[in-house]
C-alpha cells in the first residue's frame, strides 16, 4: 500500500522486527503477508516437531543420551519427565565422561531441533577455546534429546561440575526457527530453581552470532566461576 | 446418585472436567470418555450448596476461598442454594432469564458452583449464555457497551526499544485497536523501564489525544514503586492465580492488590473507577504445584473470584500461552477459552482474551482465528491486537491488528463509542469498516512535518 | 538505564565564534537473556554561548589565546568544568587563510576543552555537522527526499546532501555573506583576492574605498547566487563556478529534491527587507540573490531547524556515537585519539587468502601517517563461523603483537557482530602483555581517523568519533 511517508515506514520497519506497515486487504491481511506468515508459523512449528538427525549428532563427535521422554508427544505433554533421566543414561553419562570439571557444557535439542546443528558447530568450540585459554578444565560434551533446562539439576552433581551448561534450542517464535539459548548454574543442584540460571538466550544467525554469544557467554562464565 | 463411585466432589469435579492435557498431567483427569460422562452425571444432580461447602482449598487455609466466599451475597446464595447444577444451567439458558438476573445470582456463587456448571455445558451453551451478559466498566472510558468489542493494543519489542514500541503502537492505532488499553509486556520488570514505557504511552495518548487508557504489565510491585516516583499509568496490572500458594509464586498476595488498588485509585492518571488489570490462564496453578489436586477449571474460575473483589476494568484470559502440557490441542484450546469467559461473565468480569497459542502446540492461527470469532458471538469484551498477531518479545501468537477490524465488521461491533469518534475523526473507520487512512502509521507523523 | 555525557561544540568561524554544550543520552536496554546494549537516544542542546565575533591576531589569522580565553569563560557560565565533558568537537570553520594556524589554536582549545574533545576541521566535516545541526538528515528521513543543506556563511558555503538520513555527497565554495566589506557609510572597505578577481571579470564598478551602490552590489550577489546554484547541483557547473570550489564538488548526478538553509545569510534570508549593509557587509543581498534565483526558487525548501549554530550544534552534538556492545579491550588507556584507519576488504570468507595481502599493503598506508597507532577496520561477514574468526585472527595478530611490544596500540574495528569474539582470538595469540581493543558496529573508510573513549555503560561499550578528516598530511598545501 502506498504510506504518506513511505521513508518514515521504512525507519519504524528498522525499529521493529515486528510485522508493522504490511498493508491490508480490505480488514484482512495481503496474500504476500498471509503466506510469510504461515509459512514463519509452520516453520517453527516443524523446528519444535522434528528430530535432531543422527548424522547431525555424529558430525559433532559425541555421544546421545534421551531423557525419560520416549517421544515428541511425551516432550511436549511431560516437563516433568523432560529433566530427569533414567538410570541406564545416568550411567552412560557417567560413564563417558570425565568427572571433577570447572565447567560442564551439554547439548539438547530442547523446543527447537534444527538450533543444535545450526549453532553448535561454531558456538561450542569457540566456547571451549577460550575457557581452555584462561585454565579452566572443560568437561566431556554430550548431546541429549527430548532435553529441558532442568537436567541441569542433575548433570552438574552427577559430573561434580563447578559450573553446568546446557545449551538448548528454545521455543521458536516467527523471527528465526534456529535459535539456542545458554542456561548456566554455578553448583548446579536438585532443589535448584528456573531463576538460579544465567542465561543468554537468542542465540543465531539472525540473533547473537554463534560466535560472538561464545565470546559472551565465555566471559559470564569467567564472571561466575570467579564469584 | 452415584457419588460413592467418585469418593470426593474434588474428584467428580476434575472427571467431569472436559479433556485436558494439564489435568492428565496432574493425574486427575477421568481415564476415559465414559468414565467423564459418568462424573458429568454425577456433577449434574450436585447442589449449588454442596459445591458452596467444597472450596478447592479450605478457607482457613487459603486467602482466595476467603475472598471469594467472604464477598458471596448471602440473599442471592440462599435463593439458589437447593438448585441442582443441572437446575441452574436451564434456568442460566431459559428465555425467561435476563443477563441482569444471571449477573444478580453470580454473586451469590463461588467460584466453584460456576465451574461446575460450566462442565455441564456444551460450547454453544456457553457462548449462548455468555452472550446475554452486559458488563460494563469505566476507567478512563467504558467497556462493555452494546455492540462494543474492544482491544488492547500489545506493542511488545524484544528489549522495550523506545523508537520500536513506538511504531507498533501507531501501527495499531491506525487499524482501530487499543481502545481497551495500549497495554506492553515489558521485555524486563524494572522500575526504569517501566517509567519509561508509561511516559512513552503516556505521550501518544495525549499527543493524538486518543481516548483509551495505558498500562505497563510489570509485576505489581514494580508498578507501585514506579507510580512512587511520580510517573503515571491508567491502570494496574497483575497476573493472578487461584490459590494463595499459586499467587504467592507470583510473588502477589490479596493484600498487595488492595494496596496496589488504592495507590493507583489515589495517584494514578485513571478517572476510575475501575482501575485493576488481572490476566489468568488454565494450568498456572498446577505449574506452580499449587492446585491442591483439583482440575484447572475450577482452579481457573478461583482467579475470577479472586478478581471480581477488586472491581476490575479489564480481566483476560492468556488462553493459549502455557503450553500443550494444559492444553495439548486447538480442541481444548477453544473449549478452555470459552469456558473462561463464561465462568468470568457469571462472576461479573468485563472478559477479554488473549487467543493465542505457542508454537510448540499443534495448533495454528486459524484455531485462533475460529475461537475470535465464536468468542465474539459469546459477547467477549476485548482481545488482543498486535503486528500480525506476532509476538516478537513472548515468542507466541495471538490475534492480531486486522483481526479486531474484520470481527468488527463481520459481526456488527464497534470501537469504544468515544474511540470510535476518534477513529472516524482521523479516517481511520469510517461506517463500521477500515476506512481510507487505515493502515498507514505514518499518517500520525503528520503533525511533525 | 539511562547515562549521561556532556558534549562540547566549539565553532571558531571567518566571522564568528560560538560554543554550545550538549548533553547526550545513553540509554541501556535489555531483555530477558539478551546482552544488553548501549544507543544514544538523545542529544539535547542545554547551553548556547552569545555569538562572539572571532578574534583575528595582527597576522589576521585566529587569535588562539583570546580563543582559549572565550572557551573557558563559556564553561564558566554555564557552570561546568573541562572533567565533565566527555566528548565533542572543536571545529575551524571557513575561509583558509585564517586556519593557517588552527593546528595550534586546536592543540591549545585541547588542553583546556576537556579529555575527549575532537580536534576538527576540513570542509568535508563541517559540511557533515552543519546539515545535521541544521535537521537535514532527520527531514531527509520524514520526507522521503534527498536534503541539500547550504550553510552559507561570511566566507564559505558548506553544502551537504542527505538521503534517507545518511550522508550522500558534499562541497565547500568559497562563496559568503563578507566576502565583501562595506562601511555604515556604504563605502567597500575590504574584498577577498578572488572576489576582486571575479568584480574584474564582471566588470563592475567595485573598489575598495569607494562607494558601494546597492544595484552594482545585486549584479555581484546575482552571480554568486549562481555558483552557489552550480555547486548546489541545480545547474550545470561552469569553469568559474569550479574554479570557486574550496576542495571539491558534489557528483555530476547528485541532484538535491529539497534544500535547507543555515549559517548566517539563511537568517538574512528569513528577512529579505532589512537594511542591505545592516552588517557590513553583502550577506543580506547575497540572501535576496539567492531567494530570486530561478534555480533556486524551483526547488522546494525545507525550514532548519537551526540555522546561524547549525555548525556549532552539528559538533557538539553529532560527532559522536557508541560502539556495538560487545566489545573486546584488554590493558588500554584511554582515550585514543588521532588513530588513522587502516580498512581492509574482508567481507567473507571468500576474503580469508587476500587478507595477509591486504594487511602488508595496510602496514604500507600507516607509515605514511606518523601515527604511532593506527586502527584495521574490516566490514566482516554477519555472522561468520569459528574457524573463520581464527583464521582472520591468525593474521592480525603477529602485527598486533609487534606493534603492542613497541609501545603501539592497534584496535580492530569491525561493522558487523562480532568484536568480541574476534578479541579473544587474537588476545588468545598475543598474550595478556600486549594490549587488545576489538569493538563493532562502526563504519569506516580510507582516510578516516578514529578517536575512542572510555568505556561507558558499565563497560559494555566505547565511545566513538570517526572523522573524515583531521589535519591534511604534512607538505599539503593548507
Amino acid at each position: 500500500m502506498d504510506f504518506l511517508y513511505p521513508k518514515e515506514m521504512e525507519k519504524m520497519r528498522r525499529e521493529t522486527p515486528a510485522r508493522i506497515g504490511i498493508g491490508h486487504a480490505g480488514p484482512r491481511y495481503t496474500t504476500k503477508a498471509e503466506l510469510d506468515f504461515w509459512e514463519a508459523q509452520t516453520r517453527a512449528s516443524d523446528a519444535v516437531q522434528m528430530e535432531v538427525p543422527k548424522e547431525v549428532v555424529e558430525q559433532l563427535g559425541v555421544f546421545e543420551v534421551r531423557t525419560k521422554c520416549k517421544n515428541k508427544y511425551e516432550m511436549l505433554t511431560r516437563p516433568d519427565w523432560g529433566r530427569l533421566f533414567e538410570e541406564d543414561a545416568k550411567k552412560k553419562i557417567s560413564e563417558n565422561c570425565e568427572h571433577h570439571v570447572d565447567v560442564q557444557i551439554y547439548f539438547g535439542d530442547g523446543l527447537c531441533s534444527p538450533s543444535v546443528g545450526a549453532n553448535i558447530p561454531d558456538l561450542y568450540p569457540a566456547l571451549r577455546a577460550e575457557l581452555e585459554a584462561e585454565g579452566y578444565k572443560v568437561g566431556t560434551p554430550f548431546f541429549v534429546r527430548y532435553c529441558r533446562v532442568n537436567t541441569a539439576r542433575t548433570i552438574g552433581p552427577l559430573l561434580d561440575a563447578k559450573l553446568t551448561c546446557v545449551l538448548l534450542g528454545e521455543r521458536p517464535g516467527l523471527v528465526t526457527n534456529e535459535s539456542m539459548s545458554a542456561y548456566m548454574a554455578l553448583d548446579a543442584r536438585p532443589e535448584m530453581s528456573e531463576s538460579d540460571y544465567k542465561v543468554v538466550s537468542n542465540i543465531s544467525r539472525i540473533g547473537m552470532p554463534p560466535v560472538e554469544a561464545a565470546a559472551y557467554i565465555a566471559e559470564l562464565m569467567k564472571g561466575e566461576l570467579t564469584k | 446418585m452415584n457419588l460413592q463411585e467418585f469418593g470426593s466432589i474434588r474428584e467428580v469435579m476434575a472427571k467431569a472436567n472436559d479433556k485436558k492435557s494439564g489435568d492428565e498431567l496432574a493425574g486427575i483427569a477421568a481415564e476415559t470418555a465414559t468414565e467423564r460422562m459418568r462424573a458429568k452425571r454425577v456433577l449434574s444432580e450436585l447442589t449449588v450448596h454442596d459445591l458452596f461447602e467444597c472450596p478447592a482449598v479450605p478457607y482457613e487455609d487459603d486467602e482466595v476461598t476467603r475472598i471469594i466466599i467472604d464477598d458471596i451475597d448471602k440473599a442471592e446464595y440462599e435463593k439458589i442454594k437447593n438448585w441442582t447444577m443441572a437446575e441452574l444451567r436451564e434456568w442460566l439458558l431459559a428465555d425467561s432469564t435476563t443477563g441482569d438476573d444471571m449477573l444478580r445470582a453470580g454473586r451469590g456463587m463461588t467460584s466453584e458452583v460456576i465451574a461446575g456448571v460450566c462442565k455441564l455445558m456444551g460450547n454453544m451453551d456457553l457462548m449462548y449464555a455468555s452472550s446475554k451478559m452486559h458488563i460494563e466498566k469505566t476507567c478512563n472510558t467504558t467497556i462493555g457497551g452494546t455492540n462494543v468489542l474492544a482491544s488492547r493494543l500489545q506493542p511488545n519489542h524484544p528489549v522495550d526499544g523506545p523508537g520500536g514500541v513506538t511504531a507498533s503502537t501507531l501501527e495499531g492505532l491506525s487499524y482501530g485497536v487499543g481502545d481497551a488499553v495500549l497495554g506492553l509486556n515489558p521485555a524486563i520488570d524494572t522500575v526504569d523501564s517501566t517509567v519509561t514505557i508509561w511516559n512513552l504511552l503516556q505521550d501518544i495518548k495525549h499527543r493524538y489525544d486518543v481516548p483509551t487508557q495505558i498500562c505497563v504489565l510489570s509485576h505489581v510491585t514494580t508498578q507501585m514503586k514506579a507510580l512512587q516516583t511520580g510517573a503515571k499509568a491508567d491502570l494496574c496490572f497483575q497476573s493472578i492465580a487461584g490459590s494463595e500458594a499459586a499467587l504467592s509464586a507470583f510473588g502477589v498476595t490479596a493484600s498487595m492488590l488492595e494496596e496496589a488498588r488504592a495507590m493507583f485509585m489515589q495517584d494514578g492518571s485513571a478517572k476510575g473507577p475501575n482501575v485493576m488489570y488481572f490476566e489468568t490462564g488454565q494450568g498456572s496453578e498446577l505449574s506452580s504445584s499449587a492446585h491442591n489436586n483439583w482440575d484447572q477449571v475450577t482452579m481457573e474460575c478461583r482467579c475470577y473470584g479472586l478478581a471480581r473483589h477488586y472491581d476490575p476494568f479489564l480481566v483476560n484470559t492468556v488462553v493459549g500461552f502455557m503450553g500443550p502440557e494444559y492444553l495439548y490441542d486447538s480442541h481444548q484450546l477453544l473449549r478452555a477459552g470459552l469456558e473462561d469467559v463464561f465462568n468470568g461473565h457469571l462472576h461479573g468480569l468485563p472478559m477479554g482474551c488473549d487467543v493465542c497459542y505457542t508454537n510448540h502446540m499443534p495448533t495454528d492461527q486459524d484455531d485462533g482465528e475460529s475461537l475470535a470469532v465464536m468468542l465474539t458471538a459469546a459477547g467477549c469484551h476485548y482481545f488482543m491486537g498486535l503486528p500480525q498477531g506476532d509476538d516478537i518479545m513472548l515468542m507466541y501468537q495471538s490475534t492480531g491488528y486486522h483481526d479486531i477490524a474484520a470481527l468488527r465488521t463481520m459481526m456488527h461491533k464497534r470501537p469504544i463509542p468515544e474511540f470510535e469518534k476518534w477513529l472516524e475523526s482521523r479516517g481511520i473507520w469510517v461506517d463500521g469498516h477500515l476506512g481510507p487512512n487505515a493502515g498507514d502509521p505514518t499518517r500520525f507523523l503528520e503533525e511533525a512535518v | 538505564m539511562e547515562e549521561h555525557i556532556w558534549s562540547a561544540g566549539f565553532d571558531i568561524g571567518t566571522t564568528t565564534t560560538q560554543l554550545v554544550l550538549s548533553r547526550l543520552t545513553l540509554e541501556k536496554t535489555a531483555g530477558y537473556g539478551l546482552a544488553p546494549r548501549v544507543k544514544v537516544t538523545e542529544r539535547e542542546v542545554r547551553y548556547r554561548s552569545p555569538v562572539a565575533f572571532t578574534a583575528l591576531d595582527e597576522q589576521d589569522a585566529i587569535d588562539g589565546d583570546a580563543a582559549v580565553a572565550f572557551l573557558k569563560s563559556q564553561y564558566e557560565s554555564a557552570g561546568i568544568s573541562p572533567e565533565d565533558i566527555g566528548t565533542g568537537a572543536v571545529i575551524i570553520t571557513g575561509e583558509s587563510a585564517k586556519k593557517r594556524n588552527a593546528h595550534k589554536v586546536i592543540e591549545a582549545l585541547s588542553a583546556v576543552a576537556g579529555d575527549f574533545v575532537v580536534a576538527a576541521a576540513g570542509p568535508d566535516l563541517e559540511s557533515t555537522l552543519a546539515g545535521k545541526g541544521a535537521g537535514a538528515d532527520d527531514a531527509s528521513v520524514r520526507l522521503g527526499r534527498s536534503v541539500l543543506n547550504l550553510d552559507i556563511g561570511g566566507g564559505t558555503s558548506n553544502l551537504c546532501l542527505f538521503e534517507d538520513g545518511e550522508e550522500k555527497d558534499s562541497a565547500c565554495t568559497n562563496i559568503g555573506g563578507r566576502l565583501v566589506r562595506v562601511g555604515k557609510d556604504g563605502v567597500v572597505q575590504k574584498m577577498t583576492p578572488q572576489i576582486e578577481d571575479l568584480i574584474e571579470k564582471l566588470g563592475l564598478p567595485i573598489k575598495v574605498g569607494e562607494p558601494l551602490s546597492i544595484e552594482t552590489a545585486r549584479q555581484l550577489t546575482d552571480t554568486m547566487a549562481d555558483i552557489l546554484a552550480q555547486t548546489a547541483g541545480l545547474k550545470e557547473m561552469t569553469p568559474l563556478g569550479k574554479s570557486f570550489l574550496t576542495n571539491h564538488g558534489m557528483s555530476s548526478d547528485s541532484h538535491p529534491e529539497c534544500l535547507m538553509f543555515s549559517g548566517g545569510v539563511s537568517d538574512c534570508m528569513a528577512h529579505p527587507d532589512m537594511d542591505p549593509f545592516t552588517y557590513g557587509d553583502i550577506g543580506p543581498l547575497l540572501a535576496r540573490s539567492i531567494l530570486e534565483h530561478p534555480a533556486f526558487q524551483a526547488c522546494p525548501v525545507v525550514p532548519a531547524r537551526e540555522t546561524m549554530r547549525a555548525t556549532v550544534i552539528g559538533a557538539g552534538t553529532c560527532s559522536m556515537d557508541v560502539s556495538g556492545s560487545t566489545i573486546a579491550c584488554e590493558g588500554i588507556t584511554f582515550p585514543l585519539k588521532n588513530i588513522p584507519v587502516l580498512p581492509l576488504k574482508y567481507e567473507g570468507e571468500e576474503d580469508l587468502p587476500a587478507l595477509q595481502g591486504q594487511i602488508a599493503n595496510a602496514m604500507e598506508r600507516y607509515k605514511d601517517t606518523d601515527s604511532l597507532n593506527g586502527a584495521f577496520f574490516l566490514k566482516g561477514p554477519v555472522s561468520p563461523g569459528f574457524r573463520e574468526v581464527e583464521g582472520i585472527a591468525d593474521l592480525l595478530a603477529p602485527v598486533i603483537a609487534e606493534k603492542g611490544r613497541q609501545g603501539a596500540v592497534f584496535p580492530v574495528v569491525v561493522e558487523h557482530d562480532f568484536a568480541k569474539a574476534l578479541g579473544q582470538s587474537i588476545r588468545r595469540r598475543v598474550g595478556r602483555e600486549v594490549p587488545v581493543l576489538c569493538l563493532d558496529g562502526i563504519h569506516c573508510k580510507t582516510g578516516d581517523y578514529i578517536d575512542i573513549g572510555a568505556p561507558v555503560g558499565g563497560g559494555i561499550c566505547v565511545p566513538v568519533v570517526v572523522k573524515t578528516l583531521l589535519f591534511q598530511k604534512k607538505g599539503d598545501s593548507e
